[in-house]
């Protein structure tokens, strides 16, 4: 389970700031204590999407670099770097699925546009904690076998729902239920907090 | 649409898989900083970033960590080594070359001096030989001038016939500025006659000779004045300096 790690980085609070800080003085040991926190998590998820362990270095490193030369945009008092990172670390695989499967368009242009440093501010404190963290695990795990199988197309694997019907050779108004029923459960589970 | 339609819409926009309709119009709102939507694509984005835990847990490989390590660290260190290496020797050859050229530059001004001294001391050696024919001449008249007085200008003149006159002075400061010593022959009867300009050195001292014939017979003295640095046609200023030329 990635939970605990996952967590733990997730909200990290100050020291997080300072790290950031140390990023922005280029400072290599900083981008080091980086990867130690996240490095396992963000080549999990890698992993995932491209199903190949040595893509998935490139692609790793390629994330770290990336933050590494964009971190001087990151705000480092209200920014959330996990979610920046992981962020950073699906489109890049997602790319390369696209630019595999003949499938690059403008959408990879919405995913580099939806990296972006700034929208990483104003994102919730406190779900991002072991115990709400540990409950969105145990909703996925519970949801239904076609919920699942929408929620991991459409975040590892970055289908629309258009492209989930065809895959799945289901009408779209059935994946589009399946889809808001699974987000539902999953918003449920980590508490009102992210509820708007 | 529902705030249950909307929720997921944001979640979809966040995921970049939202139809493209939806994510103009989410897009849109952004854009003018809607409040109810930028709060919503921040829940989103809070949850969905929780997504990644989805993944089955993997063990990165150890070598992927000095990797990336290494790729930074050769950009912090800045230019790669063989860069440094290659401006390190480019300074060492502009020390090398700049410190050669210096020398050369030292050795040309050294050159000069040379040439100038070999010029000042051939100029000296000319007027030495010129003052040992002086003296070799057999109708040679010397004359003292200034060995009486207190703090006089001292020296002698030779005055030869066929050769011209010869003046060694000294105790004689330089003249003052815009003025020089002027040289006479002064006839035993007329007006006298200029036998040329000259200057002392700072230490008081000159050799100067006026070659050509001389009417010995005829000079009663040779004389020197202080005159305009032009020179006069006869002394404006009464003779510092009067030799007589002894029968």
């Amino acid at each position: 389970m990635l939970l605990p790690l996952l967590f733990a980085v997730l909200d990290a609070g100050d020291d997080q700031a300072a790290l950031i800080d140390r990023l922005k003085r280029r400072d290599p040991d900083a981008l080091d204590e980086l990867y130690k926190r996240y490095g396992k998590l963000v080549f999990s998820l890698i992993v995932r999407v491209v199903r190949d362990s040595g893509v998935a270095e490139d692609l790793t490193q390629e994330t770290f670099l990336r933050v590494w030369n964009r971190v001087q945009a990151f705000d480092g008092e209200r920014g959330k770097l996990g979610p920046w990172l992981l962020a950073i670390a699906r489109n890049r695989s997602i790319d390369y699925l696209r630019s595999v499967d003949g499938r690059m368009s403008q959408s990879s242009l919405e995913l580099s546009a939806s990296e972006q440093p700034g929208l990483f501010v104003s994102m919730d404190e406190e779900v991002l904690n072991s115990d709400r963290g540990r409950k969105l695990k145990a909703a996925f795990e519970h949801l239904s076998q076609n919920q699942r199988q929408v929620i991991e197309l459409a975040y590892f694997e970055g289908l629309s729902q258009s492209e989930m019907a065809t895959k799945l050779n289901q009408p779209l108004g059935t994946v589009k239920t399946w889809t808001r029923a699974a987000l539902k459960v999953l918003r449920d589970s980590i508490g009102p907090e992210s509820a708007l | 649409m529902s705030n249950e339609e909307r929720r997921e819409h944001y979640e979809l926009f966040v995921l970049g898989v939202a139809e493209e309709d939806a994510a103009a119009e989410i897009r849109g709102l952004l854009a003018a900083n809607d409040p109810e939507t930028v709060a919503g694509v921040a829940a989103a984005r809070t949850l969905v970033s929780a997504f990644a835990d989805f993944a089955p847990e993997v063990e990165p490989p150890e070598r992927l960590r000095r990797r990336i390590r290494a790729s930074v660290e050769r950009e912090s260190a800045g230019f790669p080594r063989w860069v440094w290496a290659w401006a390190a020797a480019t300074a060492l050859l502009a020390l090398v070359t700049f410190n050669f050229w210096q020398r050369e530059q030292r050795k040309n001004e050294e050159l000069a001096q040379v040439r100038e001294e070999l010029v000042r001391q051939g100029g000296e050696l000319a007027q030495v030989r010129q003052l040992l024919d002086f003296l070799n001449e057999p109708q040679l008249r010397l004359s003292s001038f200034g060995q009486t007085q207190p703090a006089p200008p001292r020296g002698r003149v030779l005055v030869s016939p066929t050769r011209g006159a010869l003046l060694l002075v000294n105790n004689l400061p330089p003249a003052a500025q815009g003025r020089i010593y002027q040289m006479w022959f002064v006839p035993k009867s007329g007006a006298p006659v200029s036998a040329g300009l000259f200057q002392t050195t700072p230490q008081g001292t000159a050799i100067y000779v006026r070659s050509g014939a001389v009417d010995i017979a005829g000079t009663a003295a040779v004389a020197v004045s202080v005159e305009p640095e032009s020179g006069s046609p006869a002394p404006s200023t009464t003779p510092i300096i009067v030799a007589p030329l002894a029968e």
